[in-house]
């Protein structure tokens, strides 16, 4: 769907019902901080966490925290969506291996992670190694389950191609699977990566010493709910950042196939394997 | 797409259940089935002579025996049974709401494409958001009680009913809209008997999703402030230090999610 | 105020950073303390930030976890020396699932620094109004419930105990009348009840049966016991000399213990009013068998320890002197 074609204006209808949309809603919040309907101190004006975003900007300390999520969100994923893609590639050129352990996976898939987050406590210890272990097994799900279904949608032909040049395992990997399923692929990693970073915040929410996740629980324990406010805001504008950041990597490699009309479906259709 | 109607609905499970015993039999029979199981049996064994013999410590890693003893305890079920009515009440409460908002909101995301181009990034963005972040503030706002973890399930499951419903109405055939305008139907009468019924496939596809969104969302917030049903038997056992006690609760809400997976799957079989 | 805790915060993460790296021939003890803020978990904090350790030749690395349960696991599994303040229910728990943990000393006696408010207008004027009424407490099994079921029993009161979760959820749910009576533990709320929104009906040291209970212990290690005893003795020694110097200089420590919470210097005064030195005092754990009947009906323990393993667990290595 794209009606925006008229660029010629910066003010395009679509631009008008953002900007008014935004307006609407810091009105609507600004109306309910004042009108005396929640108790005061729990939902402070737009004005009041704008200076406490302010004021954690200027922070170095934030820039720590981030640090550090980020940090364990990336270590996560390369870890987790290595292991991945090598679980699928395995499971999706063995029929025997997929029928055998796809069930399991299916159904680990589909549960909540941070229930097991007492297990990785427990075993990887509180400090950020239980954040990295999270946020890979966060990352290792979406993507172990796209790149099965992806190995599953290679053209027969085209691994016929490879076998009649005789190639090796790692040049079949790299030469004909890899390529033939980029697509799915992708898709799956940019969904491992919106999944590493909320893997790493809940970990850091239920227990950290640093990291954004701590960060804003420490806010929210000490009755602080301006700076609350306003690293929630930080966390969603670094998760959105982080994801626009990889579909634009994504973009060169996945150019020559991707076509428009298929994007506007895209966000919808793979998330269901999770 | 195939249309699914309310008579292929019904029809459906009765043609199914006949053979689903069979299938079953056939599943287990399949050596690769077995071998699986031989696997996660053997890994269970491994760690079960790793913590007996002392190699990994019982205040790190739970027997596995005795983790799987704990779910056959009657206490154990009780509490389960309680859990799980409580966490299934509040995710069935979230999703008719969550319907309720999300199906009239993409109908209009449709019906004006300037708005449904305005906010399809946005949604998007929603959709990839931590939204169970959220949860402090609704916690001091409303209070820690059932409605913040209502709350918190809606607001996770309402993104993907929205995307999918305005998704649905967009492919609905203009074919079929226009055969509804040449018998001069009304605009609503256009939504109900043409528009809705060819979006359901694209519907339940949403809602499935909303409701796996809505469950892990609701359990994991039951999980970090130890209230309501599922999660909080997790909590509560590791807030104890109850080792095999986390063990046994963590298991039981994987069998719970896999069960409910299970019934999931079947039923959107049926829908197709 | 808001940046100078934040200063604070980037000083110690800059002086956690620069520790790690540099400090030499120094003995490295790592610490992890329950809920840093309050006054007496806060205490191997405020020695380490006015460098005591350091002369000593300790090199103090301290973090903090949000319950008992956590820190014992973070000596357990985490590699730390020594957990400070845990609640005796998660070290019993821990210790009979095979934990390698020992108890080194009390940290805490009685209860203190908690106290249950109304709102400013509530009906109930003292505590004999209670009967019928909900209370508050943070989560089930934990300490505040122990000390609301105690007041409960010893009053002899028709209250209704409720978990409200953490101090700013049940804050909300007193503002809104879902609750009758919060709980908070200094120094938050304070405020508000300076302010006259809220009123204090009970403190906690008002609870007789458990004032004279040990509430919270330390812990350490059994591998950090075996290799390095001698450090861990000289930790407490150092911390209890700076635990008497606080009070000595109440102005200074308050100072530290206001920047940490971010609250006024007055109102940071009026609650170390709450704590006693004694109640801060190491030492053998008073109490044990009442607290072990306790843990039980918790539900940490299935039956209390026989004596032969409360003999094993305890291994206290030091005492603070009586004044």
């Amino acid at each position: 769907m794209s009606t925006t074609s008229s660029s010629s204006a910066f003010l395009t209808p679509v631009r008008r019902i953002k900007i008014v949309t935004i307006l609407v809603i810091l009105a609507a919040w600004q109306l309910l901080a004042v009108s005396g309907l929640l108790f005061e101190g729990v939902l402070p004006q737009p004005l009041q966490v704008l200076g406490a975003l302010y004021q954690e900007l200027l922070s170095p300390s934030l820039y720590y925290d981030l640090g550090i999520t980020l940090f364990e969100a990336a270590l996560g994923f390369i870890i987790g969506s290595a292991i991945a893609i090598g679980v699928g590639l395995w499971l999706g050129s063995s029929n025997f291996m997929r029928r055998a352990f796809e069930p399991y996976i299916h159904a680990l898939a589909g549960m909540p992670k941070i229930i097991f987050l007492p297990i990785l406590f427990l075993v990887f210890g509180l400090g950020i190694e239980s954040k990295i272990a999270k946020s890979a097994m966060s990352t290792f799900f979406p993507v172990v389950l796209s790149t099965i279904a992806g190995f599953l949608q290679i053209d027969k032909t085209l691994i016929n191609v490879g076998r009649s040049f005789d190639l090796t395992r790692s040049r079949m990997v790299r030469m004909i699977y890899i390529p033939a399923m980029l697509r799915p692929l992708a898709v799956g990693l940019q969904l491992g990566v919106a999944m590493s970073i909320i893997g790493v915040l809940s970990a850091e929410i239920a227990y950290a010493s640093a990291g954004l996740g701590a960060r804003l629980i420490r806010y929210s324990d000490n009755f602080n709910i301006s700076s609350t406010y306003a690293v929630m805001i930080i966390i969603f504008a670094v998760a959105a950042f982080v994801n626009y950041l990889f579909a634009r990597l994504q973009e060169p490699f996945l150019r020559h196939e991707r076509s428009k009309a298929e994007n506007a479906a895209r966000p919808v259709v793979p998330v269901e394997q999770t | 797409m195939s249309k699914a109607k309310g008579v292929a609905i019904s029809a459906a499970p009765r043609r199914n259940s006949a053979s689903s015993g069979l299938r079953f039999l056939r599943t287990i029979a399949d050596p690769a089935v077995l071998f699986g199981f031989l696997v996660f049996v053997a890994i269970l064994g491994a760690v079960q002579w790793l913590v007996a013999s002392g190699h990994i410590s019982r205040a790190i890693v739970a027997l596995p025996s005795d983790a799987i003893a704990g779910l056959f305890s009657p206490e154990f079920s009780g509490e389960l049974f309680r859990a799980c009515r409580l966490t299934f009440g509040l995710v069935v409460s979230a999703l008719v709401l969550e319907i309720l908002v999300a199906i009239p909101i993409g109908y209009f995301l449709y019906r004006k494409p300037v708005f449904g181009a305005a906010y399809e990034s946005w949604l998007a963005a929603l959709f990839a958001a931590p939204i169970f972040l959220l949860y402090p503030l609704f916690m001091v706002i409303i209070g820690r009680n059932n409605y913040t973890l209502l709350f918190m399930g809606f607001a996770a499951g309402v993104i993907p009913i929205i995307i999918h419903a305005r998704l649905a109405f967009m492919t609905v055939p203009d074919t079929l809209i226009n055969v509804g305008r040449s018998f001069h139907l009304t605009q609503s009468q256009i939504f109900w008997k043409i528009i809705l019924p060819s979006g359901v496939p694209t519907i339940f596809a949403g809602i499935r999703l909303a409701l796996i969104y809505t469950l892990i969302n609701i359990i994991a917030i039951e999980f970090l402030v130890d209230a309501g049903g599922l999660g909080r038997m997790v909590s509560d056992r590791y807030f104890r230090f109850d080792i095999a006690g986390t063990y046994t609760a963590i298991s039981a809400v994987a069998l719970v999610s896999v069960t409910l997976n299970l019934i999931i799957n079947r039923l959107e079989k049926m829908v197709r | 105020m808001l940046s100078r805790k934040l200063r604070l915060l980037a000083t110690l993460a800059t002086a956690l950073a620069v520790q790690t790296s540099g400090a030499f021939a120094m003995e490295k003890v790592k610490v992890a303390t329950t809920f840093l803020g309050l006054w007496d978990t806060s205490q191997p904090q405020f020695c380490k930030d006015r460098g005591e350790f350091e002369k000593a030749g300790l090199d103090v690395e301290i973090s903090n976890t949000r319950g008992g349960s956590e820190n014992v696991q973070s000596v357990v599994a985490g590699g730390m020396d020594i957990g400070y303040s845990p609640g005796v229910n998660s070290v019993l728990a821990g210790y009979v699932q095979g934990a390698g943990i020992r108890i080194v000393s009390a940290q805490f006696t009685g209860q203190a620094g908690a106290f249950f408010y109304v709102l400013a207008d509530s009906p109930i004027k003292s505590v004999d109004d209670l009967n019928g009424k909900t209370v508050a407490f943070s989560r089930p099994g934990g300490a505040m419930e122990g000390l609301v079921l105690a007041f409960k029993e010893e009053r002899n009161l028709d209250l209704k105990p409720v978990a409200t979760g953490a101090m700013n959820a049940t804050h909300t749910m007193v503002m809104t009348g879902q609750i009758d009576v919060g709980y908070s533990v200094v120094p938050a709320l304070l405020d508000a009840v300076n302010k006259g929104e809220i009123r204090i009906l009970f403190e906690s040291s008002e609870v007789e049966s458990r004032s004279n209970l040990t509430d919270r212990v330390n812990i350490a290690s059994i591998d950090f016991l075996e290799k390095r005893r001698d450090v861990a003795t000289k930790f407490f020694e150092v911390l209890d000399g700076c635990i008497d110097w606080a009070y000595a200089n109440i102005d200074e420590t308050a100072k530290m213990y206001a920047d940490l919470n971010k609250i006024d210097l007055e109102l940071a005064k009026q609650a170390v009013k709450f704590y006693s030195r004694d109640k801060l005092n190491f030492g053998p754990v008073k109490g044990f068998d009442e607290s072990m009947e306790l843990a039980v009906r918790d539900g940490f323990l299935k039956e209390p320890l026989p004596q032969a393993k409360v003999d094993e667990l305890m291994d206290i290595i030091y005492e603070t002197k009586p004044q």
